[in-house]
């Protein structure tokens, strides 16, 4: 048989099911693959993210580690989920926080691609919708567009609504959302001054943005993102 | 034939070469039998005997995950892309859509392909949605669309139930949230035999012989010990069905133990590449 | 081009040049260091010759079948290659299904010019009676998976597919008028020549990248491609886009390409045994 060896390593593997049985031990009580019964349901144990429930079992939806840990919100139950080295989420989640760029800023409202949750990054950006009255908390009829985004901007944002077939909707409508990343005319990436300006390195100009002012602890993880952004 | 701009063509039209054997061998080509006297087929396994399987996954390195697949001859790479926001504004909004497209390479069968729009191709895209569909859970991408492309390399026979299998290990290693795996398999009945796993030789061979044959190809998801799909053409008696279903779902738990070989092969791989990265 | 879209690359820019600085590629590669290429022949037993190659991570296949058609008129004691690349949408994600995009086209253009223009194989060894019968073989190049320098991966497979073809013998009664084929003898095609492409790219329009990876070709620009066909002749040197080359720069392609035929050849040959 001519063998395309397509793949990097040339480990064939032939059909030698009979013999197979569970001989990979210890590593196959530790990994799962979709639609492996991990366990009985019972009360004390809650199905976490990569798993699902089918009559009278647990069940691994995902390739990957199988993590049993004490669950924070409920003491005393554990909670099995299915951990893998992909991202966690396939699609923007109501509720959780976004990376996305701006595409186009109109009196009204901005459009922006949605390229990361949290630490997820998307291939193919979805397409989220940032309005006017989201963009700011307090003082919401004097927000003007274009004195807070331009398009190219990186903007943290909160998915507020799973929206139309369009696009999500998004809000900056926090102290710690707005933009992260922004560039000036000049095409150096901007420092933070205060919450409404930012400064050019290289000219010094001063232009208006919608500061993001993130925690210490969100700034270690945006970090390790935009990293991968700008890989991207 | 009708000139397309966008592919380099010949003017005349062309024609395969086994139109031109001499008669005497186009005779003793189709004479053979499909079972000789000890109950061996042409390439000496048993009517119930599988063919070698190679999976790997992973080589289509920008896709979301992939796979490529190797049964006998058969050669088959599947790619998945997604879940990307949906295009149409109406469907779907709750759940998500699988979209599949399978292409046979136009040198994959004995005869070329042509580039015109092949049913086939069609036929086996709208099949495997429906062998697929149902082992996806679909509510967990709401209003987003995963796309699935296979493209059959070569037909060494069973090409269909290969790509369904490549389907699903390319979405495991998508890390789409599944179900269950679909693992595909294949009979080709002949009189009483039903010839597991057939090649491309036996399927076409049974065709031409023109007797009472029929096929059967089903898709298993072994973690909840369903059937997702069927697909039955020709004659087959009611006994024949049972019995190919009984003896084709025992081939598919044996397949998955194989994929799922392959999976913790790639997830321990993985594993490695990130600790390796880490120092 | 979108502004978002020239952030991107502005970005990535910064990106592979924190590599170059270093005199090192984001793939652990110098600035003149191919990636290792590898090479199946006769893996697709359904076509009458074969050839799979692997760039880095790149997967061309190419598979070529043979059919019997009528010669052309100005041409009739000759052949027919017809060569077509498909770009399938499972290889990249910027890739969509459906009829050839123009990539794929130009990419069809760019082998079906190379097979007849250099004169790598003589067709009149696929006339079978002039005027009448002569072999036409459709080299088709699947793209499996696309990163980068997709230019090198086809030709090669096409190339390698075409020394890989067995015809089978053909032959025709003049009297009867009457073609009859013989599968169980087969010849191989006579090549005069390899042709064998190398790949280049320019970053910042200064420094030649060789055998680019897609995230290289995305920031750099213009691409300049020099075919050989061993020993001192070169087939074709083509430059599109980006910036101006000094002769210096197309002095080191060329050598470059050069080399890069000793290589393949070396290949093909540890192939053939």
């Amino acid at each position: 048989m001519a063998t395309l060896k397509l793949t990097t390593n040339d480990q064939v593997e032939v059909n030698n099911y009979h013999q197979d049985g569970n001989e990979d031990g210890g590593c196959s009580m530790s990994i799962a693959i979709p639609g492996q019964k991990l366990m009985d349901i019972n009360s004390d144990v809650i199905s976490g993210h990569g798993t699902y429930e089918h009559k009278d079992g647990i069940y691994s939806s995902l390739a990957g580690y199988v993590k049993l840990e004490e669950n924070k919100e409920q003491p005393g139950k554990t909670m099995v989920s299915v951990q893998t080295t992909r991202h966690k989420h396939l699609v923007p989640v109501l509720g959780g926080l976004v990376t996305s760029r701006v595409t186009q800023a109109t009196p009204r409202f901005c459009k922006v691609d949605i390229i990361a949750v949290e630490k997820s990054i998307f291939e193919i950006p979805f397409r989220g919708l940032l309005r006017k009255e989201d963009v700011r908390a307090t003082e919401k009829d004097k927000v003007e567009i274009h004195k807070c985004f331009r398009p190219g901007d990186i903007v943290l944002c909160r998915v507020i609504s799973v929206g139309d077939s369009q696009s999500y909707i998004l809000s900056t409508a926090e102290n710690e959302l707005g933009v992260i990343v922004a560039y000036s005319e000049a095409g150096a990436a901007m420092l933070p001054i205060s919450w409404r300006e930012m400064q050019c390195p290289r000219t010094l100009a001063v232009e208006f943005r919608k500061v993001a002012k993130p925690t210490a602890d969100y700034i270690d993880q945006i970090k390790e993102l935009l990293h991968k952004i700008v890989i991207k | 034939m009708p000139q397309d701009s966008r592919r380099n063509c010949h003017t005349d039209e062309s024609y395969h070469p086994d139109r031109f054997l001499s008669i005497c061998k186009f005779n003793t080509q189709n004479n053979t039998t499909v079972i000789n006297d000890n109950g061996l087929r042409i390439d000496g396994r048993s009517s119930s005997d599988s063919r070698p399987i190679f999976l790997e996954t992973g080589f289509v390195t920008r896709s979301k995950g992939s796979s490529y697949i190797e049964i006998g001859n058969t050669k088959v790479i599947c790619a998945c892309y997604g879940p990307k926001q949906l295009q149409s504004k109406d469907t779907g909004l709750r759940k998500g859509v699988l979209s599949c497209e399978l292409k046979y390479a136009s040198f994959a069968s004995a005869v070329h392909k042509t580039d015109q729009a092949n049913m086939l191709e069609k036929e086996y895209s709208v099949l495997m949605v429906d062998a697929l569909s149902p082992c996806i859970i679909l509510d967990r991408f709401p209003k987003a669309q995963v796309d699935i492309f296979v493209t059959i390399l070569e037909d060494g026979g069973s090409a269909f139930p290969a790509a369904i299998t490549a389907a699903s290990l390319a979405l495991a290693d998508a890390g789409i949230e599944l179900y269950s795996l679909a693992i595909g398999a294949s009979l080709q009945q002949h009189k009483e035999w039903a010839l597991v796993d057939p090649t491309h030789e036996e399927e076409n061979m049974v065709a031409l012989l023109g007797e009472c044959t029929g096929s059967l190809c089903i898709a298993y998801m072994p973690g909840l010990s369903q059937v997702s799909m069927v697909s039955q053409q020709g004659y087959i008696t009611h006994q024949q069905l049972s019995q190919g279903m009984v003896t084709l779902i025992e081939l598919c738990k044996d397949v998955s133990t194989l994929v799922r070989r392959c999976l913790v092969n790639s997830i321990q791989r993985k594993g490695q590449q990130e600790s390796s990265v880490g120092d | 081009m979108s502004a978002a879209n020239e952030v991107r690359a502005y970005q990535r820019k910064e990106y592979l040049l924190k590599f170059l600085e270093q005199d090192v590629r984001p793939d652990n590669r110098g600035l003149g260091d191919t990636r290792e290429a590898k090479l199946t022949l006769g893996a697709i037993s359904t076509a009458d010759g074969s050839a799979m190659v692997k760039l880095g991570h790149t997967v061309a296949v190419c598979g070529i079948k043979a059919e019997i058609t009528r010669p052309p008129t100005d041409k009739p004691d000759s052949g027919v290659i017809i060569a077509n690349v498909q770009l399938p949408a499972m290889c990249a994600p910027e890739f969509k299904s459906g009829p050839p995009s123009e990539k794929a086209q130009v990419l069809s253009d760019f082998v079906q010019q190379v097979l007849l223009d250099t004169g790598m194989i003589d067709r009149t060894q696929l006339c079978i009676e002039s005027g009448l019968h002569c072999w036409i073989l459709y080299c088709d190049v699947i793209c499996c998976n696309y990163d980068g320098n997709i230019r090198d991966a086809v030709l090669l497979a096409a190339v390698s597919a075409l020394k890989d073809v067995s015809l089978p013998m053909a032959q025709y009664d003049a009297e009867q008028e009457n073609l009859t084929i013989d599968k169980d003898r087969k010849r191989q095609l006579t090549l005069s020549c390899m042709p064998v492409s190398l790949s280049f790219t320019l970053f910042d329009d200064a420094v030649l990248l060789v055998d680019p990876t897609h995230e290289e070709e995305t920031v750099c620009q213009g691409q300049i491609t020099v075919i050989t066909s061993g020993g001192d002749s070169i087939c074709s040197v083509s430059k599109h886009g980006g910036a101006s080359l000094n002769p210096e720069q197309l002095t080191l392609c060329i050598s470059k390409a050069k080399q890069r035929w000793c290589d393949i050849s070396k290949l093909m040959t540890s192939n053939h045994l």
